[in-house]
């Protein structure tokens, strides 16, 4: 018989850090989830990444098993880092707090080409050009 | 696991709940707003609310209503992480309408417990049946033979479901004698050395860093009745150094961990003969062989479930 998806669940945590605490435990449990069995998995399959936010999007099936999907860091997080700010700008359009080149940009709109709905590098480009303007950060050659 | 040491948290620790409705578009620039407000992380849900319509799983699609959450600690920085949130939202807000956040306080005990009705006795190899307290005897009914131990399942590691537990505990099960001494490094719920202790072990020792998994080995070994062979403390592998050598170390794990422990530990063979390590995927193994054998150790046997590892080590002579 067919497994019937219940719901799915996408957590934005730190590689390697996944505990049983919020926001784990309130938001996996009441799904069924072995939550430990969880957290190792996530742990074992995120270790080499320390440092970067690894979303997992979790499918839960109707029986209380689980599989689950890790993505890429969010690309704020990827435009943060590779512009060396630790914060994007509240009031973008005047108040620029930092730079980003082109060669990196390239480079995030690489990694998140899976996650993006562009079909070539060019507008997947665009995409991480625009999410770093609207944060304050200025695209330079 | 990853804890560090840190003062023994309240037995029931409250969390102040967020959750805001969230259209697609707008759950991940949500989450990514409130991220670094909250503690740990953000979820976000969708329940599927056409359940069973589509013939294949693969097709089949959570498409309810989306729901962001986020968890504040209940102290100090409460009121002005709310605020920084409600700020956040606002803003975004201004985009396209957000309603505004709701809020419900959380206690650890709601979700401790929650998903407990999924877990069922198991038997692990011929012998190993591992059996939640909140099923009877009656209704999961032993055979001659059987080694049964009382699991409840807690927020420690270790819950016999893992491949890397059922590996350990069948290592432990072969290589465990009457009268050895034992010593389980990250012990988590305890259920190797209980296992152990089971298997005619005259001392277990468990360590862990993890204040919840000291008082989980605690609890589970007076409930299957070895508190006299089993002891716990929290620390790591160097804790137990005055207690070596043993006769068997186990070690469930992660890879990095029992890399950093083989490189670290001085004299690490002097701690046992015989090792089990485990929390190893199958792409991490050779590392951690390397490892082993940097440290005087080895391999003698290798344990595969799915795509994770035990391996099995002794103390090289000469």
């Amino acid at each position: 018989m067919a497994k019937k998806v219940k719901s799915t669940v996408k957590i934005n945590i730190e590689a390697g850090k996944a505990t049983p605490a919020p926001p784990i435990g309130p938001s996996l449990a009441p799904h069924g989830i072995n939550l430990m069995m969880f957290c190792k998995e996530y742990n074992a399959r995120t270790a080499q990444q320390a440092g970067n936010i690894i979303p997992a999007t979790i499918t839960v099936f109707s029986d209380n098993s689980f599989t689950f999907v890790l993505g890429t860091p969010p690309t704020a997080q990827l435009i943060r880092k590779g512009a060396g700010v630790d914060k994007g700008s509240g009031v973008p359009n005047r108040n620029k707090v930092g730079k980003i080149t082109r060669a990196k940009v390239k480079e995030i709109a690489q990694l998140k080409m899976k996650d993006l709905n562009a079909i070539d590098i060019e507008g997947a480009m665009k995409q991480v050009e625009g999410s770093a303007r609207s944060m304050g950060i200025e695209v330079i050659d | 696991m990853q804890h560090a040491q840190s003062a023994t948290p309240p037995e029931n620790p409250r969390w102040l709940e967020v959750e805001i409705d969230a259209e697609e578009e707008l759950a991940d620039p949500i989450s990514e707003a409130i991220y670094e407000h909250v503690e740990g992380g953000v979820a976000i849900e969708q329940l599927n609310d056409r359940l069973g319509t589509a013939d294949r799983w693969e097709d089949e699609l959570a498409t309810g209503p989306i729901k962001v959450r986020g968890y504040l600690p209940m102290d100090e920085t409460l009121e002005s992480r709310k605020l920084a949130i409600e700020k956040a939202i606002f803003y975004l807000g201004m985009v396209r309408p957000i309603a505004a956040p709701r809020y419900r306080v959380v206690e650890q005990s709601d979700w401790a417990n929650a998903w407990k009705v999924a877990f069922k006795p198991l038997r692990l190899g011929k012998r190993i049946v591992i059996r939640p307290s909140w099923i009877s005897a009656a209704e999961f009914p032993s055979q001659p033979g059987d080694v049964t131990l009382l699991l409840d399942p807690g927020l420690a590691f270790g819950t016999g479901l893992h491949p890397t537990t059922q590996m350990c505990a069948l290592a432990v099960e072969e290589q465990t004698r009457p009268g050895m001494r034992v010593l389980d490094v990250g012990a988590g719920s305890g259920v190797l050395a209980i296992l152990a202790a089971k298997f005619g072990a005259r001392e277990a020792l468990g360590v862990d860093t993890d204040p919840e998994a000291d008082r989980a080995t605690r609890e589970n070994a007076a409930i299957n009745g070895v508190a006299d062979v089993v002891t716990s403390r929290r620390g790591s592998l160097a804790d137990a150094a005055e207690e070596r050598p043993f006769d068997l170390v186990v070690a469930n794990i992660l890879a990095g961990v029992i890399i950093a422990m083989l490189r670290g530990t001085p004299s690490l063979a002097s701690y046992g003969p015989r090792f089990i390590f485990s929390g190893i995927l199958d792409t991490q193994a050779a590392d951690v062989i390397a490892a082993m054998e940097a440290a005087g150790l080895r391999l003698v046997e290798r344990k595969l479930i799915a795509d994770w590892v035990c391996l099995i080590g002794e103390r090289a002579t000469g």
